[in-house]
């Protein structure tokens, strides 16, 4: 029915579509202009987005110029003849500008997204912005730059755990290609399982987004990877002192069918901990694989395959004495995912179609080596349909869902008052979502989202809204939205060495829900400054949290709580990353959680407690520098951010349960640790300053050589990972670390 | 002339700009010093304690723990305590004296013994001072024996009951116990022997409060099971009931668990069920309310006993 209206709607108009690649690797090319020109000089248009597609509807008849341009390439130029009903399907492939010098122009500037082109929690990361930020490894990777947005705050270099804008990293989506991965960021902080050379953007929504996405209280992140090269083989090779990685890509039927592989593997233990003279016990390592084809003009169908491991042991065991011998509790986690994506655009209707199936696994172990006590094994099977029919100015977004979860945690006794068991979870749900453009630089987006869970007999609306309005050099946008997550992440965050999740559905009729709004500004007065502020309230209500316990022990209880995060966050970007840019950010946040342990009601006199959970970084400041200076790229990037909260104590003593005639000559009591209220002590500040510098020689025609080398944690500061209380022995992020990398480049 | 002061107000408003950012800057180096984290905070406490009055008894214990910044397996060999109780009404100083004590769990803990009977309805004031004069403090009230109703014993079809109602009492008892006082058919010149039945939680019989006070219902025919069992009697034999009582163990009123309840999840936070200055845990004190009553020939028959005055 719906398609019958859009239809006839658009049945007296024409429409024009089409992908726009690269011609020299057959990639998408998102961004690009394309505009539609009559004889009266009446302009349309679109641009592309991250598939490389463009459309452009409710076209009257008649001639017009066609004209795609982006920087660095060849504008496209093409005069065409439109009818009625017509829906021509133009695909195109723009062709690299080169200077007189004969030197590529392309390189860099197509591909920044800018650190400060934030709009309504939305920033968009293309692999140019990545290698901006000074990395220990040669191969430049996705997590090392979130890390420098204002917002995000890590545990530090080690532990792979986002908090995005107050969000637990449980409440992340993360997405590759449309597949869902549970626990993607490794061991090591400055790693995930998105190298830069295999992602083609990634859209990080760190609040408010849109009615497509759902499950996830805090935040998406949509990464697409590339399509691999379609004209000629290449791929490179680095060695570093952390990582080692190999990339193949090359056209399997040239022009139609690609593959691109990619695997790495740490290389701590030979590298950077002996670099050091330190033990590094992590070992991560990931391999991706996608075949994409062109099935047709209208067509493109692609496979990815992803899976990642690592393990390490991050704590200590608080019960046994500095020298002794003991082992310490390892962490392991192993992500598989393998999914494919179809987009298609019907020849009789001015719709964009995308057609999502995806299996993704997570297994996650905790305990001592070999004989882990805690253990949690998901696994999602999904199918998503999305489409967008382009009538006239609006785009008119729906889509529909369908997954099923299994989820199997063993926790090892670790939280006293929860049983899990096998739990199957399926949810089905619809969205809609339309893109009104009313006038020139204005589009309104609201959007609803129906997600049911039949097994649990629960349903959930959520509405969503998003507003963007460019006037001259002025952007202001605004997102707001309901969220829900059904299957949930169960953390012991009292303990930063254990960062094993359980995933689990959440408690009938207690199912975490977030309220988000989102405003920010943005102004870009030169082509080489831009400035955006942004403030954003997210209201956080049936979260899971562990019970606050003064027990030294590892069990604890879960509890319900309630809780707020707000703040804003200012980012200046000056200069262009051919030359010179720098970016400074300084994000503000205020994470509250509120607590009704019935022992804090009692100590307070309070119903509720508020405290600031122990992610509750309040300023984080990051300045990046990129400078090219014949031929050599120079990196500085330097990261303060206030102390994170910890449990301060009186001290110990030892506790008997007076509840009756009790023998005190008898009953040795337990220890317990004098917790006054919860998380009222900062952990110094963490501050640390890295540098890089790197540059590329031609060895060949098309073989390059780079030699990077750099410092991190320069001043070699001192930035504490982990303090232990009960032995007062505290574990340090990484100290000052030389490194220096290798990669060769066939392109 | 207008250049040179735009150049001055640009002069001005650097300035401007500048101090504030450069104390901002300067506040971010100075607090981006720091490396170290102390995380025990100081507050005027130094001692836990643990323990009670007890006025069945002329020696009393009580656990003292001295606060410490080390997470300790095995307790302390030494503690720097010395404790006394002072009898608030009469200024009665009573010098504690240390022990140490090993648990069954490898432990070992101090334990400080007084030498003294406290008496119910008086003040009794602990002290536990370090050398320094750092001191941690508690009073207890010892509870005094309240009024008592005794109602009419009645005969129902599971035999005769008989309530017990304290007024006052407006908290589970700690103990309460029911003795009977007997001399066997057989051998009357033997002397009397005293059976107690525990009314504890594995009866459900420890009372229940109502809106009289607390009520301890008897049933002597179930007691008479536990009597005759524990005194060795055959299960037809009628002991003569010479007398029989009431022993409820009542803890002084400080010793009221938030909520009713001794939930070891709450209570182990520190400072949720506490009467110490200057430290944690608890002291109390207990004392025994009793009541003594005689049966009538016809109840004590019914109740499967012989009556003193039919030998």
């Amino acid at each position: 029915m719906l398609l019958i209206v859009v239809a006839s709607a658009s049945a007296q108009t024409a429409t024009v579509r089409g992908f726009i690649t690269d011609a020299s690797d057959g990639q998408p090319l998102p961004g690009v202009n394309v505009i539609l020109t009559d004889a009266n000089g009446g302009l349309s248009g679109a641009a592309t987005d991250t598939d490389g597609f463009y459309g452009i509807s409710r076209i009257e008849p008649g001639k017009y110029q066609m004209k795609a341009s982006f920087v660095g390439f060849k504008d496209f130029e093409r005069d065409i003849t439109l009818v009625g009903s017509e829906i021509q399907t133009i695909n195109i492939e723009m062709e690299i500008e080169e200077t007189e010098l004969g030197e590529v122009l392309v390189e860099s500037t197509r591909e920044t997204a800018g650190a400060a082109n934030v709009t309504a929690g939305l920033q968009t990361i293309r692999p140019a912005d990545i290698s901006l930020v000074p990395a220990p490894d040669i191969s430049a990777d996705l997590v090392n730059y979130l890390t420098a947005l204002p917002g995000i705050v890590s545990q530090g270099d080690r532990g792979g755990q986002l908090f995005i804008r107050g969000g637990e990293p449980t409440q992340n989506m993360v997405l590759l290609d449309g597949m869902q991965l549970f626990q993607p960021f490794h061991i090591i902080g400055f790693f995930s399982a998105f190298p830069a050379d295999v992602i083609n953007t990634a859209d990080v929504y760190a609040g408010g987004f849109g009615s497509r996405f759902g499950g996830r209280l805090s935040s998406v992140m949509d990464i697409t990877s590339r399509t691999g090269n379609k004209r000629r083989y290449v791929g490179a090779a680095t060695v570093a002192p952390f990582v080692s990685t190999v990339r193949l890509e090359g056209p399997l039927l040239p022009g139609k069918v690609s593959f691109l592989a990619s695997y790495r593997q740490s290389v701590i233990e030979q590298g950077a901990s002996k670099l050091i003279d330190q033990d590094l016990p992590f070992e991560f390592g990931d391999v991706f694989a996608k075949i994409h084809a062109n099935l047709g003009q209208s067509a493109q169908l692609s496979v990815t395959g992803i899976q990642t491991h690592d393990n390490g042991r991050l704590g200590l065991d608080p019960l046994v004495d500095p020298g002794e011998e003991y082992v310490p509790d390892e962490i392991k986690w192993e992500n598989l995912a393998i999914g494919s994506r179809l987009i298609f655009l019907p020849a009789t209707l001015p719709v964009f179609a995308e057609l999502l199936v995806s299996y993704t696994t997570l297994k996650n172990e905790f305990g001592p080596p070999g004989d882990p006590t805690q253990t949690t094994d998901a696994s999602l099977v999904s199918f998503a349909a999305n489409l967008t029919h382009y009538v006239g100015t609006t785009d008119f977004n729906w889509g529909i869902f369908l997954s099923s979860s299994q989820l199997d945690s063993n926790l090892g006794g670790i939280f006293q008052n929860v049983d899990l068991k096998v739990e199957y979870i399926t949810e089905v749900g619809a969205y809609i979502e339309p893109e009104f453009k009313p006038f020139e630089g204005l589009t309104i987006q609201p959007g609803l989202r129906l997600q049911s869970f039949p097994s649990k007999n629960e349903s959930f609306i959520e509405p969503r809204f998003r507003i963007v309005w460019n006037t001259g050099v002025h952007r202001l946008s605004m997102a707001a939205g309901v969220y829900h997550q059904e299957v949930t992440g169960l953390n012991d965050r009292r303990n930063a060495g254990d960062i094993f999740t359980a995933w689990t559905a959440a408690p009938n009729n207690q199912v975490p829900e977030a309220k988000h709004l989102i405003a920010g500004y943005r102004i870009e007065p030169t082509s080489w400054a831009t400035f955006s502020a942004e403030g954003f309230y997210k209201d956080l209500t049936n979260l899971v949290v562990p019970e606050w316990t003064a027990f030294p022990r590892f069990t604890t209880r879960i509890q319900p709580a309630d809780g707020t995060a707000s703040g804003f966050d200012i980012r200046l970007e000056l200069g262009s990353s051919d030359k010179f840019q720098t970016t400074v950010s300084w994000g503000r946040s205020e994470v509250i959680y509120g607590s009704k342990s019935r022992a804090l009601q009692i100590l307070t006199g309070k119903e509720e407690v508020e405290y600031s959970p122990p992610h509750d970084r309040k300023d984080q400041i990051n300045i990046m520098t990129s400078l090219k200076v014949k031929g050599f790229n120079f990196n500085v990037r330097w990261q303060f951010g206030t102390g994170l909260p910890f449990n301060e104590s009186l001290g110990f003593d030892r506790w008997v349960l007076l509840d009756s005639l009790v023998n005190v000559t008898q009953i040795p009591g337990e220890e317990r640790v004098l917790y006054g209220r919860p998380y009222t002590g900062r952990l110094p500040t963490y501050h640390r300053l890295d540098i890089s510098l790197d540059r590329e020689f031609r060895i060949g025609p098309t073989t390059f050589l780079t030699i990077q080398t750099g410092i991190l944690n320069a001043y070699d500061r001192k930035n504490l990972f982990y303090l232990d209380l009960f032995t007062l022995r505290r574990v340090d992020q990484l100290p000052l670390i030389p490194t220096v990398g290798i990669k060769l480049d066939y392109k | 002339m207008r250049v040179n002061q735009q150049k001055s107000l640009f002069k001005t408003m650097n300035r401007r700009a500048f101090v504030p950012l450069a104390l901002l800057f300067g506040l971010i180096l100075w607090s981006g010093c720091e490396e170290e984290v102390n995380p025990f905070v100081e507050e005027d406490r130094y001692f836990t304690v643990f323990g009670y009055l007890d006025t069945a008894v002329d020696q009393q214990f009580l656990r003292v723990i001295e606060l410490r910044t080390e997470f300790a397996t095995a307790g302390d060999q030494s503690i720097d305590a010395i404790v006394t109780t002072t009898e608030r009404e009469t200024g009665f100083v009573t010098v504690w004296r240390d022990s140490l004590v090993s648990f069954e769990d490898g432990t070992i803990g101090h334990i400080f013994v007084g030498d003294l009977r406290p008496v119910p309805g008086l003040h009794y004031v602990l002290d536990v001072t370090k050398s320094d004069g750092k001191r941690a403090s508690a009073t207890t009230l010892v509870p005094a024996q309240p009024n008592v109703i005794l109602s009419e014993p009645q005969a129902a079809f599971v035999g005769v009951t008989q309530k017990v109602v304290w007024p006052t009492v407006r908290f589970i008892p700690f103990k309460v116990e029911v003795w009977y006082r007997t001399i066997d058919t057989a051998a009357p010149g033997l002397p009397f022997r005293e059976a107690v039945v525990l009314y504890g939680d594995g009866h459900n019989r420890v009372g229940q409060q109502t809106a009289g006070g607390w009520e301890i219902l008897i049933r002597y025919a179930e007691d008479k099971k536990e009597v005759t069992r524990q005194l060795g009697f055959g299960e037809g034999d009628q002991p003569i009931l010479l007398s029989m009582g009431m022993r409820v163990t009542m803890s002084d009123e400080q010793w009221r668990p938030p909520d009713g309840v001794f939930n070891p999840d709450v209570l182990v936070q520190p400072g949720t069920f506490s009467n110490v200055d200057g430290g944690f845990g608890f002291f109390g004190s207990v004392n025994q309310y009793s009541l003594e009553w005689t049966l009538s020939l016809s109840v004590t028959t019914i109740a499967g006993y012989t009556n003193p005055g039919k030998r």
